[in-house]
């Protein structure tokens, strides 16, 4: 077990350096960094400035741009090769320095922490939707395999499986929020019960398709375990068959949905962004939509290395959870 | 997954590939699982509750049919839309504003009297070319460097696998928006930028594949007459390898038809006055306002769309039934 | 970063000179309603009487505002005395039965004390200091009731002193005297004095952007002097008849002089400002709230009631869903121009709209400096290409009336004889053809190149673009450019466009407006955005704003609007439509007075006053 911890761990370190990596190549390689970081002032000659032949276009009287350009520079380490500038920026990241947001001035750690509760709590709403929609719902599936409720959640799931993100937003906003005005049609600040009610609709948004996974996954998994030896057995001993269902059957094959967690976090992380959009909620999803279009690169780069580091951790511990639950992977 | 490293690759590769809609997740342990309980998307067919070769003996069945022809309408409208006489998607005051569907906007018109119906056969067109280019992209560059790396083995598998495998850490659509976020965002860059999140899903499967294939006795057979790497590699794996994938091929485009509705729903895809995409016109059609009075300018395209993906989806589904990938991956 | 900060400042700066631009519009009910509803008609009188009792040393400039105008102005107001500049504001009281407010105040219920306003507004403002942030109409929603301007509007568009007891016009009216009130006190308790106005005009005129519109009204040496602890001397550029009016905006807030002293030092005060008015800054939360609390050292508190305790402010983005709110109750005030948010709150129960189509205009502006738009055969073609017919059906749904000019045919300052040749393409075919014989390099396929920018991602700017780019597109290759808010003002303050789509002029008084269109805004960054430098055209503004005599003035407007119109740089399309949507139970909207008690101009542009609404 120890040895198998140590190779993930390196691993798992590994994957975390080349993820950084990606992220800061894309803001160094794909484009000039200097003007991903200061826009159009890239252009001016400094030098030319310096040496009095060119003019400065400082808007501010309280310096000049050429110091903004140097500032930013210096910042980012953008005078550095490109190997020590992504140590020294890697350095800066992990002492919770993610530089500037262009946009307000606000260093983007306080933007990130503002942010991130409401999508975290997004996310946890639409996992437990997910999970509580499809635990009951591949049980009777699978109870009743093959009969018409199956057949009938077949199709459902396959449905529910093909309908974007957005779309399924959209839709649901139309009818539950404007049609029948059950739910809010936009975040609403204020109280606690109140965000979380103004979240169940974009939950639903993104935990129905999940749910629709999970159940299939589920189901398939429930069908097998039900042909296995112990359960006959249960079952031969005259246990009722509801009891069978949960005290035998369900639990092992809830591996199988421990599994997809991972993925299925990346796929919500994703979706996020899109229903963060249709519902106003000010997350980071929002936030990175709006940084893009700004060209808000530190803004870009923090939120993209949080939610892929979050993920690698995530698929990590997912993974020694599975191999704790399933020693045979260990064995890889 | 349970099953020997090879196959935890192939279910791993599947669940990926489908992975950002979970559909694999599914497809794969039903695949991988030994006791193949059925077939979790057996709607329709009379015998899902059958055994792996029921599975294999089955018809493609109506439902695939159904849906092939509706990607091939799909498919001729997008390629031919400028050429059919349908009005000018365009042109803004072909009929009122907001009007319900009619004879002549079949789709109603939306908030500034463009015909519905049209637009979204245009809209098609950069749907399905961004669809098809990104899979295309994806088989060619992920494929070759799955079977490459399956066929060598050694130092180049695990630099390949440990790139896929940072390819894959992060979520789809944020690593779509890091790539759009620093690009002019054309048609290209728009299909390249989802042709790389089909890469790594694409190229474990195939490595996967590849690996099976290279321990068959017609490979070592070929190894032994003295055949040289690309000979084995184009002669005897890649026909093999194909197979698999293409009959990923349209799971994949379903995906990458809504990763490009998702982008252009958020505004970052391809940008320009002619880029009509399906996601752009549910944006556009989605404000509250709209909705209320007039949903169909948001419900048309979101229908297409969705029942488009669902025969991509569909139709996928039973071509890796057809070819099964599990039969594969033992 | 600093970079940033620059270009993030100047833009804030502009979107409040954009607000500033945008006053209002009319309402889509048509003008027999203007005609017969006119609330003014009862209250302009008074209003006029009580200007000229209040207005102290002011009277002998209005009374020559006062010269009657027969031609211009709409036929039942024609020979009163007290002929308003502005129209008034239309109440539609959409859905609930006429009620008394749109006949002024009589019928209404009991004035009620306490209560919680919850106002909505489209943006979220930088800072609310208003010597380093510039404002848009959101920001004057939040700071009217925490500063009181030194002047304001009455009903009838003239210059009241409001914070100020009085102004006097030296010599000329080249300088300008303001006597401050003794014994007002700021809400950190310190006492307002000469220094004051001194230490907040200084302040402003070293902030870069803020600069860009007070260079123009202030003389370079010397903008401001003491003269004794009450009264300042404020040195203008130019004879000025009406100059009070200039600063019934952020140039007419005052600041302590030693709270602006640590502002500079900690920008983190600019969130929390002093002021002297009736509420006071309680706390504040970029992008979620903002709210305000009764000031209970009002230095009016004799002289007007304040019935309000809490003023709380959302930053609401998306219009249609404050609207919405507005209906369900959950807001109780909101401002928009947005023609979904408008008929949202027209079809709603329980909600009354105040429209003003009155003042600022929508339009497409070009850049007269580049290519191809520095040729006037170009921007001809662009007016001629133009369908503002299906602008105004389907982008403004009927909210709002075409514009031909800058000024709404109401106000005495129109032109009836100036026209738009929008929807003509035809006659762009030979100005186009001509243009690519001389310039082939700036056409294609015997199509001008030009690139349409606005701001977005918005679905709405992102519909306009797409209307206008249908009906340029026979004649011009437009390559669009979508770009943030602040990038886009950024930008065409810097020229760096071909053509936009625009929301300006409107001041309740046009001199206000002299600023977008004088040569000498015209620089490096220029709010001159067109860049079109007319040296006539500016010798006509500098003598209206001199001149005492409406009728020269109104005379001298007509030109100005001849001129502008021959010169095409503009494409008017409409008269923006600003609506204060209210909850039936939010009373005193509009019908406030000041604290001498004067009517004030009600919806300047979308700028509310909260000050003195109470809860029913």
């Amino acid at each position: 077990m120890a040895r198998f911890l140590a190779r993930r761990l390196v691993l798992l370190a590994a994957v975390l350096l080349a993820v950084t990596f990606c992220g800061f190549a894309a803001m160094n390689l794909l484009g000039d960094p200097l003007v991903n970081v200061v826009g159009v002032l890239a252009e001016l000659d400094c030098e030319a400035i310096a040496a009095g032949t060119a003019q400065d276009t400082a808007v501010d009287a309280a310096g000049s741009d050429c110091d903004t350009v140097a500032a930013a520079k210096a910042q980012y380490h953008l005078d550095r090769a490109v190997p020590t500038r992504y140590l020294l920026w890697l350095g800066d990241m992990l002492t919770g320095d993610f530089g500037t947001s262009f946009q307000n001035d606000q260093p983007v750690s306080a933007v990130l922490r503002e942010k991130l509760p409401e999508t975290l709590m997004l996310l946890v709403m639409a996992q437990i939707v997910s999970v509580g929609i499809a635990v009951p719902w591949g049980v009777i599936a699978a109870y009743r395999a093959n009969r018409a409720f199956d057949r009938g959640s077949t199709v459902a799931s396959f449905g529910l499986l093909a309908v974007p993100n957005f779309a399924l937003g959209v839709v649901l906003l139309y009818l539950l929020a404007l049609r029948w005005q059950i739910f809010p049609s936009a975040y609403e600040s204020g109280d606690f019960a109140s965000r979380v009610f103004s979240l169940v609709l974009p939950a639903f948004t993104l935990g129905l398709p999940l749910a629709a996974g999970y159940q299939r996954l589920l189901r398939t998994d429930l069908i097998t375990t039900l042909q296995e030896d112990y359960v006959h057995m249960a079952r031969a001993k005259g246990l009722p068959p509801m009891r069978i269902m949960f005290r035998h059957a369900l639990r092992p094959s809830l591996f199988s949905v421990v599994t997809v967690f991972g993925v299925s976090t990346g796929t919500l992380i994703g979706g996020s962004l899109v229903v963060e959009q249709i519902f106003g909620i000010p997350g980071i999803g929002r936030e990175i939509v709006t940084a893009v279009v700004r060209d808000d690169f530190p803004v870009v780069l923090a939120i993209v290395m949080v939610v892929a580091i979050t993920f690698v951790v995530i698929n990590f511990l997912v993974d020694l959870l599975y191999s704790w639950l399933d020693p045979r992977v260990r064995t890889r | 997954m349970k099953h020997a490293d090879s196959t935890g690759t192939a279910a791993d590769a599947g669940s990926s590939l489908t992975g950002a809609d979970n559909a694999d997740g599914a497809h794969n342990a039903d695949n991988a699982g030994s006791a193949s309980a059925g077939s979790p998307t057996g709607a329709g067919s009379a015998d899902s509750g059958g055994n792996a070769d029921g599975v294999l003996r089955r018809r493609l069945g109506t439902g695939f049919w159904l849906a092939v022809g509706w990607l091939m309408v799909m498919a001729l409208m997008a390629l031919f839309a400028p050429l059919l006489p349908l009005a000018d998607p365009t042109q803004v005051a072909f009929g009122g504003p907001r009007e319900a569907p009619s004879a002549d906007a079949w789709f109603g018109t939306d908030a500034l009297g463009r015909n519905v119906f049209s637009r979204t056969m245009h809209g098609a067109r950069i749907s399905l070319a961004v669809g098809g280019f990104a899979i295309v992209f994806g088989m060619v560059i992920g494929g070759g460097l799955g079977i490459l790396a399956g066929y060598f083995r050694g130092l180049l598998d695990q630099a390949v696998r440990f790139a896929f495998f940072v390819l894959l850490s992060f979520p789809a659509l944020v690593l779509a928006i890091l790539i759009t976020a620093t690009l002019e965002r054309s048609l290209l860059v728009v299909s390249l930028t989802i042709g790389i999140l089909a890469v790594a899903p694409v190229g474990l499967l195939a490595r996967a594949c590849t690996l099976v294939f290279a321990e068959r006795e017609f490979v070592a057979a070929a190894r032994v007459m003295g055949a040289r790497h690309g000979r084995i590699i184009l002669r005897e794996l890649l026909p093999n390898v194909v197979i698999p994938m293409g009959a990923l091929t349209l799971l994949g485009m379903a995906l990458a038809v809504v990763a490009e509705g998702s982008l252009a729903f958020l505004g970052l895809s391809v940008a320009g006055e002619d880029s009509i995409s399906w996601g752009k016109m549910i944006v556009d059609g989605a404000g509250l306002r709209d909705l209320q009075n007039a949903a169909h300018v948001t419900m048309f395209p979101v229908s297409v769309m969705f029942v488009t993906v669902l025969a991509l989806n569909f139709a996928g589904d039973r071509i890796r039934q057809r070819f099964d990938v599990k039969e594969l991956a033992f | 970063m600093a970079a940033h900060t620059n270009r993030k400042r100047l833009i804030s700066w502009c979107s409040p000179l954009l607000a500033f631009v945008v006053i209002a519009a009319s309402c889509g009910s048509d003008d027999d309603d203007l005609r017969t509803s006119q609330p003014a008609a009862v209250t302009q009188a008074e209003a006029a009487a009580a200007a000229a009792a209040t207005g102290g040393d002011s009277a002998d400039t209005q009374a020559a505002q006062d010269a009657p105008d027969a031609a211009a102005a709409p036929a039942d107001e024609t020979d009163e005395p007290g002929q308003p500049l502005v129209a008034p504001v239309d109440t539609t009281t959409t859905t609930s039965p006429p009620r008394d407010e749109a006949a002024g105040a009589p019928a209404e219920p009991e004035p009620r004390f306490g209560g919680t306003l919850r106002v909505g507004v489209e943006a979220e403002s930088d800072g609310l200091n208003p010597a380093a942030n510039n404002f848009a109409v959101s920001a004057y929603v939040m700071t009217y009731p925490i500063f009181d301007p030194v002047a304001y509007w009455d009903v009838n568009g003239r210059w009241i002193p409001y914070l100020a007891e009085s102004f006097t016009p030296v010599g000329d009216g080249s300088s300008w005297q303001m006597k401050l009130r003794e014994g007002v006190r700021f809400h950190d308790g310190t006492t307002l004095g000469a220094e004051d106005a001194i230490a907040t005009l200084e302040a402003q005129l070293d902030d870069p952007i803020i600069a860009l519109a007070a260079r123009s009204i202030f003389a370079e040496d010397g903008p401001i002097e003491q003269i004794d602890d009450y009264t300042v001397q404020y040195n203008l550029n130019e004879p000025n008849a009406r100059f009070p009016q200039q600063v019934t905006s952020q140039l007419g807030m005052l600041l302590p002089s030693e709270w602006l002293e640590r502002a500079l030092a900690d920008g983190t005060l600019n969130q929390m400002p002093v002021g002297t008015g009736p509420f006071m800054i309680e706390s504040r939360v970029l992008d979620e709230a903002t709210t305000l609390v009764r000031n209970p050292d009002y230095w009016a508190a004799d002289m007007v009631d304040v019935y309000l305790d809490r003023i709380e402010i959302y930053p609401i983005t998306d219009p249609v869903i404050a609207a919405e709110r507005v209906g369900a109750g959950d807001l109780d005030l909101i401002v928009t121009s947005n023609a979904d948010a408008i008929l949202t709150m027209r079809d709603a129960d329980g909600v009354k709209t105040f429209e003003n189509v009155r003042s600022s205009e929508d339009f497409a502006m070009m850049n007269t400096q580049t290519a191809p738009f520095d040729d006037i055969r170009a921007r001809r073609a662009l007016t001629f290409a133009s369908s503002r017919e299906a602008y105004l059906s389907l982008i403004r749904q009927g909210t709002s009336p075409v514009a031909e000019t800058m000024f709404h045919p109401d106000l005495i300052w129109h032109n009836p004889d100036v026209r738009q040749e929008t929807d003509d393409p035809d006659s762009a075919a030979p100005l186009v053809a001509e243009y690519c014989g001389d310039w082939p390099e700036n056409c294609s396929d015997g199509k001008i190149n030009i690139e349409l920018q606005y701001s977005g991602p918005s679905v709405s700017q992102t519909r306009i673009a797409e209307l206008l780019i249908d009906g340029w597109e026979p004649y011009f290759n437009v390559t669009e450019q979508e770009l943030l808010q602040d990038d886009h003002i950024t930008e065409v303050a810097l020229g760096l466009f071909n053509v936009v789509t625009w929301q300006q002029f409107g001041e309740a008084d046009p001199d206000n407006d002299v600023v977008w269109v004088e040569c000498r805004a015209i620089s490096v960054i220029s709010i001159n955005w067109p860049r079109h430098c007319d040296p006539e055209r500016d010798a006509l503004l500098y003598e209206q704003r001199a001149s005492d005599d409406l009728d020269r003035r109104v005379e001298i407007w007509h030109e100005i609007q001849q001129r502008i119109r021959d010169s095409y740089t503009y494409i008017f399309f409409n008269h923006t439509n600003w609506v204060i949507g209210a909850a039936d139970n939010v009373q005193n909207v509009c019908g406030q007075s000041s604290p001498t008690g004067t009517e004030l101009f009600c919806n300047n542009q979308g700028r509310a006053q909260l000050h003195r609404i109470w809860l029913s």
